[in-house]
């Protein structure tokens, strides 16, 4: 998870097995779309060809490519989709495909499939997406809909599908597209460790966010100030709870020294979160009530000196 | 919020004129009058969720904002307030993820070319591109105003932006508000971090707390119009999720951002935790173009 110094980005190679008859025909297409329509002046991306041949396969009855489509890495996301770009940033992303589909009646659609690097940050980037109160359906990990939205990972990707309009039917078709992505890619990938360390009690079902950059905890809780330094290579993970109400948040540091220097930010702060350290993690609570502050933080302490059993899922 | 009737408006229309119009820079108004002044015209009729836009409503909310903005009775008269003849203008759209209605792009345009200015561009968003059926509605809609398709430009509103290389005096923007998940709530204010000669990304640290501070640097030499298109507030980057039926007027960016955002909060949520009025509010009291002190901005409420 921290071995990204100088952002020299490990490529997992991605297997990807054909699920339907004429699907090498759709790969052929979309590659021969992508590389004509501006793909091949991207710099070098190892991942391009298995995106590229994810999104060919993603073939669903009625629908077809419309426009070439748009494969973004680096700042050029903010290109692509302004501020919005910042929280697949904070959460590792190493390129995202775009592509529409057009329907004779249902107008279009329009895939994001992010390839993450790895699983850990494929799950952040959904957990990002997604709310306690979102319908949740399954997949081969929980898949989230909102409003004619769909939001998904799986291995290292993560995929958002929207309708640009409202649409009555938009579930059955959104899920239709998500099951003919996840059948292309083989991998399924596992949440990140680093939830082993929130508490489970009275934790809030589908709440809990991993990410690595402060726009990600700003949109949790807002302190201009980055006391959890988290511009300097942490990972992290919130949790809400509900009883009692507040917030549990684990960071894990590249070294101690990092840790410890969070943990006197934090202190310094007036952002009124309270905070305890082991080794190079520290956990944190906030909660409006001093004594729910405190008993979370009393939970947070209690799951770093014995972290719970891997999560099956978020 | 005041409430008056569009006949009351145009009676005491003269009264309110002065210091905001005349295409001052704003903010330069604003320390004169130590007051800034928003319009809000709302129609029930205009569209809906299931109901598609209703023109002749869209001019007469056209009509009755720009003529209470600028204290005149006459429509014409009211947009050679904000636009005079040796202005060579920059018409900016919404740009993507909440595209304007296309209309009321179209109808923006009618009002500068009634001015009749030295030149008028429409300067759309290129990352409108992605969207070509908007484009196209945009084309269709201008020719069928007998305006030239030929006025758009999409070599100018890039990411990064062109807009200080052009001898633009006029700046006329139609901003759409949407929940954002850096701003919290996006609106004028970040719409002019959108449209720097940098690209907003610059801007996106502690919920775009710097987005205010191109406004002077960058557009201060300009005269500013801005006419939100409030008639629906958009969902991050899934489209319209409320429809307000709203535009809402004002020539100072920074007031007429506060006002927006209020009538946004009226119906709809900022994104998670994020303190949409924060950038606002640094943008007058950090980077001082315009007022955010809501006791300092008149709000006059119009229903047609």
């Amino acid at each position: 998870m921290l071995g990204r110094a100088g952002g020299v980005a490990q490529w997992r190679s991605v297997t990807v097995r054909a699920s339907r008859t004429g699907a090498a025909l759709w790969v052929a297409l979309a590659l021969a779309l992508l590389f004509a329509s501006g793909w091949a002046a991207s710099p070098a991306w190892p991942g391009q060809q298995s995106i590229a041949q994810i999104v060919g396969r993603a073939h669903v009855p009625g629908w077809t490519p419309a426009g070439a489509p748009r494969l973004l890495t680096g700042d050029a996301i903010f290109g692509y989709m302004d501020g919005a770009g910042e929280i697949p940033k904070a959460c590792g992303y190493r390129a995202l495909l775009v592509r529409r589909y057009a329907h004779p009646s249902l107008g279009h659609l329009t895939l994001e499939l992010y390839d993450m690097g790895s699983s850990s940050d494929a799950f952040g980037l959904y957990s990002m997406k997604r709310t306690p109160t979102s319908h949740f359906v399954q997949l081969d990990h929980r898949a989230a809909l909102d409003q004619g939205q769909l939001v998904f990972w799986k291995g290292p990707y993560a995929a958002i599908l929207y309708f640009e309009a409202p649409q009555q039917r938009a579930d059955a078709h959104l899920l239709a597209f998500a099951r003919a992505l996840s059948r292309a890619i083989s991998q399924r990938g596992a949440p990140p460790d680093l939830l082993r360390y929130l508490p489970r009690r009275g934790y809030v079902q589908n709440s809990a966010r991993f990410f690595r950059g402060k726009a990600a905890l700003d949109i949790i809780h807002f302190v201009p100030e980055d006391i959890f330094g988290l511009r300097t290579g942490a990972e992290m993970v919130v949790g809400t709870y509900s009883t009692p109400p507040g917030i549990i948040l684990v960071a894990r540091y590249p070294d101690g020294q990092a840790a410890q220097r969070a943990l006197r930010a934090i202190y310094r702060s007036s952002s009124g979160a309270q905070a305890v350290g082991r080794g190079r993690i520290v956990g944190a609570a906030w909660a409006t009530s001093p004594s729910a502050r405190g008993r979370l933080l009393r939970m947070a302490s209690s799951a770093l000196l014995r972290p719970g059993p891997p999560w099956p899922d978020g | 919020m005041r409430q008056i009737s569009r006949r009351r408006l145009l009676g005491s229309a003269v009264a309110a004129a002065g210091a905001i119009g005349c295409g001052a820079w704003a903010a330069e108004a604003g320390r004169k009058t130590g007051r800034a002044k928003v319009v809000v015209v709302t129609c029930p009729d205009v569209i809906d969720k299931d109901k598609p836009l209703n023109a002749p409503a869209l001019r007469r909310m056209m009509d009755a904002g720009i003529t209470a903005l600028a204290g005149k009775r006459d429509v014409k008269e009211a947009w050679k307030s904000f636009i005079r003849p040796g202005d060579n203008v920059a018409l900016a759209d919404s740009g993507t993820w909440l595209n304007n209605v296309p209309e009321v792009v179209v109808e923006t345009m009618r009002g500068i070319t009634m001015a009749s200015p030295k030149a008028v561009t429409l300067t759309y968003c290129a990352l409108d591109e992605m969207k070509p059926e908007f484009l196209s509605q945009l084309r269709d809609g201008l020719k069928r105003q007998g305006i030239s398709p030929s006025l758009m430009d999409g070599s100018v509103y890039t990411i990064k932006s062109n807009y200080h290389k052009r001898n633009y005096t006029s700046l006329v923007m139609t901003p759409t508000v949407k929940r954002h998940s850096i701003a919290g709530v996006g609106g004028v204010v970040k719409h002019y971090s959108t449209m720097s000669k940098d690209g907003p990304a610059p801007h996106h640290p502690n919920a775009m707390e710097t987005a205010g501070s191109v406004i002077v640097p960058e557009f201060g030499h300009m005269s500013h119009l801005v006419i939100v298109d409030a008639l629906r507030f958009g969902d991050l980057t899934k489209g319209p999720m409320f429809w307000q039926k709203s535009l809402i007027f004002g020539t100072d960016p920074v007031a007429t951002d506060v006002i927006a955002l209020e009538v946004y909060l009226r119906n709809c949520k900022p994104y998670e935790n994020l303190p949409p009025e924060r950038h606002r509010i640094l943008a007058d009291t950090r980077y001082h173009a315009g007022i955010s002190d809501r006791a300092r901005i008149d709000v006059t409420d119009i229903r047609v």
